[in-house]
Formats: structure tokens, C-alpha cells, sequence
């Protein structure tokens, strides 16, 4: 599968890419800040993603919403923010590209000016309510509030969530977000994909007529990570308002793109995609103690997370679910996935490139993806390379990479179980922990 | 050369853009075909539309219609459970299986390579199914578990009781998995019977939408689809009762306490309109002004300005008979009666003292056909909305002529449209919150006394 791009970086450090596909009128404008909740301090997480929502309130030459501009040039539009970055991106008819880079610009070198403490304090409440709204309120949605302090011990960036701790967020102010805009969002921080109903000169000319003005700012400070492992196999226990008990197992894993991290995906496919898959067989469909399992590779830039989350069904118990995963989880590590089942996997994960490909914009279309590859990798050309990884992984290397990562000793074991449930529902011995929302 | 900053850019003319076309052909035992070659990307989805629903469930039956069409893919005549899913894995392909109230849809999505194949196997899927009652028992309690865990999902508890008091008896008054009751006497017999009386391919439409021609992407669906024996399906008599007016409601104000919530689940509304309404532009139209999009009124003021909450919708649900409209929304605890308050006076406000103005009404439209070839880029968007002009029996060309008809779309319209369909007199509210920090609040809305409801 190939995506043909061409790249330049302009003299701001802003790297540009351009990915022509004329076959629909619409251009795909998509922007990434290479910062993300890694990079916060203790004591104001959340920071990265409250800052994410400052970017749609105006600029200093639009001083209004964002999104209107670009809504009523039949625009579709979002951002995100993770723990390793910060994505904004636009599609727009052919007609409105221009527009696009003219708002996407403007907040990259204009938007301090049009700040206020107002609309940060808005915006604040706005968070305080989407994290009520998408954790506190929610059936397990206090999970990785546990699971993520467990698997990185405090030192480590991935210690706190993305979201961020609410008293955090009370305590951020006005003067952290003028720091936080200028060490982080300027040019040399940046990489800019135009895709779609373009061509390749009038993409650099356009990218270089709205962000070659803007000076380029600090390097970007570097993320301390402290060497603390997970070892004695915690055992955790939330109780939680659900009606099922559930089990999360969690390893520290490859990073992305790191050495084992195709043929953990490979593996998570094996186990847990789709019906044919290992555990959906063993735990839902034979034994019929569980009622869901998911498996999933989540690979970040410093270290991934392997996770295995199996929800009980009525009259089982997480000990009866964690037995049965144990077992199946050591005929990979004694002897391998089968031949027809990777082929499988690859096939899978082969097809779903394709089908997320398909778009040229939103989250995981090919602009996303061509900044992913170049900001990770600092190569957009890597779709080939990606994929190549995951036909080079064959049963002996999905192995190995099982028994590297997910050890007995480094594994954290959380149950949760329900608010008025008995502790026997959890797996033996689990301390309890509370977070507080 | 440097930017000038004094000014936005101005906008390009509107996109010259045509959907793409699709050619429908009708095979000898009557299934429809509907196809469109598509290149963008080696994706081929192909779509099966089978006219029976959620609404089609017998009333002591709630989710046998979800419940059938789950079952489809634990096995077929020749193929084990086991041996289906590694035949889909073998060639990469999604499958996914939807039941509204209106229709069933069976998704294939796949590399074009694979097309016979993929073909071969959603018929398959379609025409054989194995019922074993095992299969059938194990399907049932994986759905009743999941209505278990939902009684702790606010947002899942508020629509239930929404959709379950404003449509009472009506087809359109359960959800689509049932409940608990409805769903655990049913078993294999059942599902065969369902399946043998509305599952006939001469009511089904099939839309294949990827990188192979229309000729190509039709013989394979004749190969596999024309062979097939059909009775005359019964959809057509009981699509009836879908047009139905909607009983009137008991009590325009449902409380479901949620102890300690932080957030309110709020749900308002009443029946809105059926997709075959000739005020339906409009009401696209008047939605993006009230409640449809980023910058409408309603999440301005909800979030943007108040800061209430994540975010504040309202969508009319165009189905084949009257389909909700639906104002949603969490808020934050403390701002429940007073978020509720801001969004009903948006309802009045729009159809009385402050109608769309001209430039709201231009931003939406703008909106609405600029934007047209986004909602076209990809096979699977074609394909779904080739799937939708079949179930609504709109023509294929339909797309062709929706720039132009939003285009028309003028103020006397729109208010003309929000004066029918916007009835903020008589709507149903349903809360799902903290009993003592909300209930107390909402008398003062003017809905009445709150009906408590679990």
C-alpha cells in the first residue's frame, strides 16, 4: 500500500507534507503539536488537554469561535490530545482550504492575544464536565485513574492520565497557559499534512504563505522518565457502580513501532478478534464464564501497555476467568499461535489499514497517519515499513515478543467488582484501592 | 507575499461535485441490486437490507427481530460457528450486523480482491442460518448480560425510559434488544420462524459499493443472490403500523434517580417527523440552527457560554413512520433544572421570538451543501447512503438533487417547518440523576410533578 507524499521543512522548523488525491473535492488539513500529557509537571495534569480545548476559542485576528468559520464553509473539524501529542485537523471542500490554514495558522502564532481568563474558566468547566461526563459517571470509567499509576509508578509520564486529576485542573492558571503556548506551540513543534484535492506546489506555497511568518520557538524540553518497574504481580480491587465483576491484566510492553510491538498486535488479534478468536472461543463461547473479552496492544512513544479485560457473566467469578486466561496465555508462551492463525491476524490487520485508509481526513485517515508516521518516526513514507512488520512477524517472533513482555512477575491484576458486591468476586488476596472522582 | 489577517478568506464557489451514481438493477426473483463503482481506496463494502425491525417484534416479543439477526453468524448449513469467522478472518473482512427500528442491515466489508467470496459468505449468512438452540440460548444470555450492565450506563437508562414512555404502545416504543422479560422466553423456534417469515430476498435490496465496476460488482451478486427461492415478503402489510400516530404521553416529566451522580442525563422531546415529510430540507436546515452542530444555538449556550457541559444536541430521527425528536444532553449536577430551562427556551425561542436569521439560516445551508462531498468521500458512506434512499424508497438519484433542494430552503420555510415539528408545549423529559441535589428543582419547569420511574 503506498500514500505518495512529498516533504519540506520550511525555515520555522515546520515540517510539511502533501498527499494529492483528486478523485473528491475536499482537502484534508491536519496538524500536529508533538506535545501531549507526558510532558505536563506534577501537580498540573490535564493541563495538555485543557490547553487543546483553549485552541478552538479564538484567535487574535478571529476573535470569535472556531468552528464557525469553518462549519459554514460545509467544514468538518476536531482535535484531540494524548499522552505523547496533540492533533487538530480539518476537511474542507476544495474552496475552503485556504480558510483553513488561514484559522489553523492564526492560533499556531496569534492566539495569546485573544485569550482571556473568561474563556479559560469556561473551558475548564467544559473539561471538568466532559471528564465527568466520559470517567466519573461512567461503569468502570475510574479504571485507568488505577491501572496507569499501578503499571508506571510516580516519576514516570505516563504515571496520570490525559484527562487529568480535577484538582489539578482547579489549580491550573492563567499564567500556565501562556508557558505552556509558548514552549510547545510553534513551528519547530509542529508537522502540518495537506491531503486530498490539492497539488503538490500549491500545498508548499500555501503552507509557506501561512506559517512562514511564524518564528519558531524553543526546542522542546525533554521528558524526565524514572526507571521503576512493576514487579510482584499487584493485585488490585475497585469497586465500582457495575453490575458485573471485571478483570483487567495489564504488562508494560513494546513502544511504538519498538521491537515486538507488530506481533503483540498480531497476538491481541489472536486472542481476541472476532469470534474465531482464542479467548472469545474459550471464555464466551465454550466455557461461557465471561460475557466480553477484549485483548489490545496499546503502544505509546516511551513504552506500550498490553491489557486483557474480561467482564464475568452473572454467577462467575474473576479467579474462574483469570485461570482460564493464564491457561491460554501459556499455550502461546509454551508453543506458539498456530500457522493459520496469524495468517489470519496479518489478513486482518492488513485490511483494516485499508478501511481506515480510506479516508483522507478525521482521526486515522491517511493525513493522520502520514503525521503519525512523521512524527514518530520522522518518516511520512512509512506505511509500507508499518505494514511490512506485521508480514515479517511469524509465529516464533508473536512468541518471543509474549514471553519478553507479558511475565508473571511484572503483570498488574485489577478486579473490579460491584459497589455492594463480595470481595470473593475479585481475584484472592487484592487490595483494595479507592480513587476518588 | 504575506498574509492578510484583516479578513478571513473568502470561500471558493460551491464544490462542483456529483455523488456518485448508482445503478439498480432488479434480479428475476426480485431482489434489488443497487451498485456504484467506487476507486478512492481498495475497500468494497457491500450492504444487505432486509425490511424487517425492531418495530416488526411481536409485543410479547421485544428484540426477537435484534436477536434473529444476531444469531445469523453462529453458523450457517455448512458452515460451523467456528468455521464462519475463520473463513471472514481468512479474507479480512468486517462484518457487522444492525437492527433499528426500521430495518435490518448485514455489513460486509472487505478487500475488492475478496469480492465472490465476501458475497458468498454474507448470503450464506442471510439464507441459512443454522438456529442451533444452543447457539440461540448462548446469543440470548450474552444480550440479557448486556441489558444487565446498561442499567448502570445513565445514558443508555435515559434513553430506554425516553424512547419507552413517549411511544408506549407504538412499534417504536421498545428498544431494539428488548427487556429482560420479553427476551428470556424466546428461543431457536422462534428465531426460525421470524427468520423463514421475513428474511425473503424478494424484499431485500443489496448495495455494493468499491473498487470494481458496476458489471463486475453485479455478477457477483447475481451468481450468488438470483438462485435463491423467495416467497412475496409480508414487509409491505406491516410496515403500517409504523406510520401509526404515537399514543399521547401520561407524564411529560420521567425522574430515574442515580445516587451521588455527578452529571444529569437529560433527555427532551416528542415524536417528530417520518423521512418521507416534504418539510424534511427544512428541518435539516433548522436543526444546524438549533441544535445539529458545533455552533448551534443550543450547545453555544449549553457549553460554549455556560459551560453546563461537554456538549448539547437535538436530532430528528427520520425513520419510516414518526421518528423522535430529541434534544441531549449531561450536565453537570448543580445546573440540571437550569441547563433544561436554557434548552426549552431555545425550542420557543427559535419558532417564536427569535426565528433563524438570515445569516444563521445561510451558515446552515452553507453548512449543509458545502459540505455535501464530505458525507461522499468513502465507499462505506456511499454505500450507507445508498442503503438508506432503498429503505426509505427514495430514487437512486436522489443525492443529485439535495444541493439545490437545501439551497431552496428559504426563512418562511424553515419557520414554517419549526412551527410543525417543534412543539416545546408538549414535551417529555426524562432525568436520570441525583435524587436529592436535582428532583427538587425541576417543579419550577413547568412539566408538571415528576413521575419517579426505575
Amino acid at each position: 500500500m503506498q500514500v505518495a507524499f512529498d516533504k519540506q521543512t520550511l525555515d520555522n522548523g515546520l515540517d510539511v507534507i502533501i498527499h494529492v488525491d483528486h478523485s473528491c473535492p475536499i482537502v484534508a488539513v491536519n496538524l500536529w503539536y508533538h506535545v501531549g500529557s507526558k510532558n505536563e509537571k506534577p501537580g498540573r495534569t490535564g493541563f495538555a488537554h485543557l490547553f487543546e480545548h483553549l485552541m478552538f476559542e479564538g484567535s487574535e485576528h478571529h476573535d470569535d469561535g472556531y468552528f464557525s468559520p469553518l462549519q459554514e464553509a460545509g467544514g468538518a473539524l476536531n482535535g484531540s490530545t494524548n499522552a505523547d501529542r496533540t492533533n487538530y485537523w480539518e476537511v474542507v471542500p476544495t474552496g475552503a482550504v485556504e480558510r483553513a490554514l488561514w484559522m489553523e495558522s492564526d492560533r499556531m502564532g496569534f492566539l495569546l492575544p485573544a485569550l482571556t481568563p473568561e474563556k479559560f474558566e469556561t473551558q475548564r468547566q467544559v473539561v471538568l464536565n466532559e471528564r465527568r461526563e466520559s470517567y466519573e459517571n461512567r461503569p468502570y470509567g475510574m479504571v485507568p485513574m488505577v491501572l496507569m499509576p499501578a503499571l508506571f509508578p510516580a516519576g514516570h509520564p505516563y504515571h496520570w492520565l490525559t484527562i487529568g486529576e480535577p484538582e489539578d485542573l482547579l489549580a491550573a492558571s492563567f499564567d500556565d497557559v501562556q508557558a505552556f503556548f509558548r514552549t510547545y506551540y510553534h513551528p519547530g513543534n509542529a508537522s502540518l499534512v495537506l491531503a486530498g484535492d490539492i497539488d503538490t506546489r500549491e500545498g508548499f506555497e500555501l503552507a509557506r504563505l501561512y506559517f512562514g511568518e511564524i518564528p519558531p520557538g524553543p526546542s522542546r524540553p525533554s521528558v524526565t522518565v524514572s526507571n521503576t518497574t512493576v514487579s510482584g504481580a499487584p493485585r488490585l480491587l475497585l469497586r465500582d457502580r457495575v453490575e458485573l465483576p471485571r478483570l483487567y491484566l495489564s504488562w508494560r510492553s513494546p513502544r511504538l513501532f519498538g521491537d515486538g510491538d507488530a506481533a503483540l498486535d498480531l497476538l491481541a488479534t489472536i486472542l481476541a478478534g472476532g469470534k474465531s478468536s482464542r479467548l472469545y472461543r474459550r471464555l464466551v463461547h465454550d466455557s461461557r464464564i465471561a460475557t466480553d473479552v477484549s485483548v489490545g496492544q496499546g503502544s505509546r512513544e516511551l513504552v506500550g501497555v498490553f491489557s486483557i479485560v474480561a467482564t464475568a457473566a452473572p454467577g462467575h467469578s474473576l479467579t474462574e476467568i483469570e485461570a482460564a486466561i493464564t491457561d491460554e496465555l501459556s499455550q502461546i508462551l509454551n508453543d506458539g499461535p498456530h500457522g493459520d492463525e496469524v495468517e489470519r491476524s496479518q489478513a486482518t490487520i492488513e485490511s483494516d489499514f485499508a478501511y481506515r485508509l480510506q479516508s483522507i481526513g478525521d482521526f486515522g485517515g491517511r493525513s493522520d497517519q502520514l503525521n503519525a508516521y512523521n512524527v514518530y518516526f520522522g518518516d511520512p513514507g512509512h506505511f509500507e515499513t508499518d505494514l511490512g512488520r506485521y508480514r515479517m512477524s511469524d509465529a516464533d517472533a508473536i512468541q518471543s515478543a509474549a514471553q519478553n513482555s507479558l511475565t508473571e512477575n511484572e503483570r498488574v491484576a485489577l478486579s473490579v467488582i460491584p459497589a455492594e458486591g463480595d470481595l470473593l468476586l475479585g481475584l484472592f488476596d487484592s487490595k483494595p484501592v479507592d480513587v476518588a472522582s | 507575499m504575506s498574509v492578510d489577517r484583516s479578513r478571513l478568506p473568502a470561500l471558493g464557489p460551491h464544490p462542483l461535485f456529483r455523488p456518485p451514481g448508482f445503478r439498480c438493477s432488479t434480479l428475476s426473483n426480485g431482489v434489488g441490486v443497487w451498485t456504484a463503482a467506487h476507486h478512492r481506496a481498495p475497500v468494497l463494502t457491500l450492504r444487505l437490507l432486509v425490511g424487517v425491525g425492531a418495530a416488526d417484534d411481536p409485543i410479547d416479543q421485544f428484540g426477537l427481530a435484534a436477536l434473529t439477526a444476531d444469531v445469523l453468524d453462529e453458523g450457517t448449513r455448512d458452515l460451523t460457528d467456528v468455521g464462519l469467522h475463520v473463513a471472514l478472518s481468512r479474507i479480512g473482512a468486517h462484518l457487522s450486523v444492525g437492527v433499528s427500528s426500521d430495518a435490518t442491515i448485514l455489513t460486509l466489508t472487505t478487500l475488492p480482491k475478496h469480492a465472490a467470496e465476501a458475497m458468498a459468505l454474507l448470503v450464506d449468512i442471510a439464507v441459512n442460518p443454522r438456529f442451533d438452540p444452543d447457539d440461540c440460548e448462548r446469543v440470548r444470555n450474552l444480550r440479557l448480560n448486556r441489558i444487565l450492565q446498561t442499567r448502570q450506563v445513565p445514558a443508555a437508562v435515559a434513553d430506554r425510559v425516553f424512547i419507552e414512555s413517549l411511544y408506549g404502545t407504538h412499534p417504536y416504543g421498545h428498544l431494539a434488544i428488548g427487556t429482560e422479560l420479553s427476551l428470556r422466553p424466546i428461543d431457536s423456534s422462534d428465531l426460525s420462524a421470524f427468520h423463514s417469515r421475513w428474511y425473503q430476498p424478494a424484499g431485500w435490496t443489496l448495495v455494493a459499493v468499491g473498487g470494481l465496476s458496476d458489471d463486475a460488482l453485479l455478477e457477483i451478486a447475481k451468481t450468488e443472490l438470483e438462485p435463491l427461492s423467495t416467497v412475496t415478503p409480508t414487509v409491505a402489510i406491516c410496515s403500517g403500523s409504523r406510520r401509526k400516530e404515537p399514543p399521547p404521553i401520561t407524564d411529560r416529566l420521567i425522574f430515574v434517580a442515580r445516587k451521588d451522580a455527578v452529571q444529569s442525563e437529560v433527555r427532551l422531546g416528542h415524536p417528530g417527523v417520518s423521512r418521507a415529510s416534504p418539510d424534511y430540507h427544512a428541518l435539516l436546515v433548522l436543526n444546524m440552527v438549533l441544535g445539529g452542530q458545533f455552533v448551534s444555538r443550543i450547545n453555544l449556550n449549553l457549553r460554549e457560554d455556560k459551560g453546563y457541559t461537554y456538549g448539547a444536541r437535538t436530532a430528528f430521527d427520520y425513520r419510516v413512520g414518526r421518528g423522535p425528536f430529541i434534544f441531549r444532553s449531561s450536565v453537570q449536577t448543580s445546573a440540571t433544572a437550569d441547563a433544561m430551562r436554557e434548552a426549552i427556551k431555545e425550542l420557543l425561542d427559535i419558532r417564536e421570538t427569535r426565528p433563524p436569521s438570515e445569516r444563521e439560516l445561510a451558515v446552515a445551508r452553507d453548512a449543509l451543501t458545502r459540505g455535501f462531498p464530505l458525507r461522499l468521500e468513502t465507499a462505506t458512506q456511499v454505500a450507507r447512503v445508498g442503503t438508506t434512499l432503498a429503505l426509505h424508497e427514495l430514487p437512486a438519484d436522489e443525492m443529485d438533487r439535495f444541493v439545490e433542494r437545501v439551497m431552496a430552503v428559504d426563512a418562511d420555510a424553515v419557520l414554517a417547518a419549526a412551527r410543525a415539528h417543534l412543539h416545546p408545549d408538549r414535551l417529555l423529559a426524562v432525568v436520570v440523576g441525583s435524587t436529592e441535589d436535582v428532583l427538587p428543582s425541576l417543579g419550577s419547569l413547568g412539566l408538571g410533578e415528576p413521575a419517579l420511574m426505575s
